[in-house]
């Protein structure tokens, strides 16, 4: 295997490791975004 | 409760296959390492997988390669060439009892106030992460912001008609300089273009194929279609998935669910783009 294989081989694995990482944290994000703020209009109304 | 967890699994399905869809990236990185490209120009041409023109210039620029015209233009052409390669693509991986399956689709309304933090927090989440990916992401996340905060709208009609087009006009000029015949008119041009389209293919295939195998779990199956719609094509690729749709079934809607993915596609490929400089930027 030479070191750029390896490389690629690594940078795919992360990639999609710290891919995954983001989008979850996104999708938390909004979750608790709209329960900020859609549970405060709620309040309000 | 039971209705938020029916709508965080149907969150999660979509963002798997979201993800799935940045698979192509990262095999075409490996193919083209195996072909013989170093390791900056493999990691540059398999981000063509994205169609993202912007992305590609940006991570094939930061990273030296030296394919930066031949990058360019297979992303803008695999871009424009969605509505021809997608439904292909999605064709050879579905069934057309699969392509006619419907999805209720559940219109609430979002806050002001979610719109206009969105932007702020996925730059903060993205930067903390791959901080390679904030100037793609936050130039992204500044348009959201400006049309949403609704006080600029005379800047949000600039940004998304004339000064778009001038940006897009600028870009291909100057990215035309690197195009001298010498090192353009090559057999390794036509080797990145059909790499390209390999990562265009595998990042559509693979969002259907994750999609197909979130519905084995599933009662409420989701249109494999959906999947094919995350990249950064947009509205394109979402546009194309309805068509298909209406189709098999002139009465099934599912423009909404592929425009959700669609934007996550966009998301998720800015966010791979600044992992693959991150990643790469170690290595040397």
């Amino acid at each position: 295997m030479t070191p750029d294989l390896h490389a690629a081989l690594l940078i795919g694995a992360q990639g999609m490791g710290a891919l995954f990482i983001v989008m979850i944290i996104i999708m938390i994000s909004v979750f608790i975004l709209k329960k900020i703020f859609d549970g405060h209009k709620k309040e309000g109304a | 409760m039971t209705e938020l967890w029916a709508a965080s699994c149907t969150a999660g399905a979509l963002l798997g296959s979201v993800l799935a869809a940045q698979l192509g990236i990262f095999l075409v990185i490996i193919v083209a390492v195996l072909l013989g490209f170093p390791l900056r120009d493999a990691a540059s041409i398999g981000i063509i997988g994205a169609a993202d023109g912007p992305t590609s210039i940006l991570v094939s620029q930061v990273l030296h390669s030296k394919y930066v015209g031949a990058i360019a233009v297979a992303a803008y052409s695999y871009m424009a060439l969605v509505p021809v390669v997608q439904p292909l693509a999605i064709r050879m991986v579905t069934t057309k009892k699969e392509r006619m399956i419907r999805m209720e689709y559940n219109g609430k309304d979002v806050s002001k106030g979610v719109r206009i933090a969105f932007p702020v927090v996925v730059t903060i989440i993205t930067g903390l992460i791959a901080p390679a990916s904030v100037a793609l992401v936050g130039f992204l996340m500044f348009g959201n912001l400006v049309r949403e905060c609704g006080v600029l709208d005379s800047l949000a009609d600039t940004a998304r008609t004339a000064l778009t087009n001038l940006i897009t006009l600028l870009l291909g000029i100057s990215v035309s300089f690197s195009m001298q015949a010498e090192q353009f008119v090559s057999t390794d041009t036509l080797l990145i273009m059909a790499l390209g389209l390999a990562a265009f293919i595998l990042d559509s295939m693979g969002g259907v194929l994750f999609a197909k195998f979130i519905n084995l779990f599933r009662k409420k199956k989701i249109n494999p279609m959906i999947g094919a719609a995350g990249i950064s094509a947009f509205p394109m690729s979402a546009r194309v998935v309805q068509k298909m749709a209406l189709k098999e079934d002139p009465s099934n809607i599912i423009l909404m669910q592929a425009a959700g993915a669609n934007v996550s596609g966009q998301i998720a490929s800015v966010v791979a783009g600044g992992l693959v400089i991150n990643l790469v930027s170690k290595f040397f």
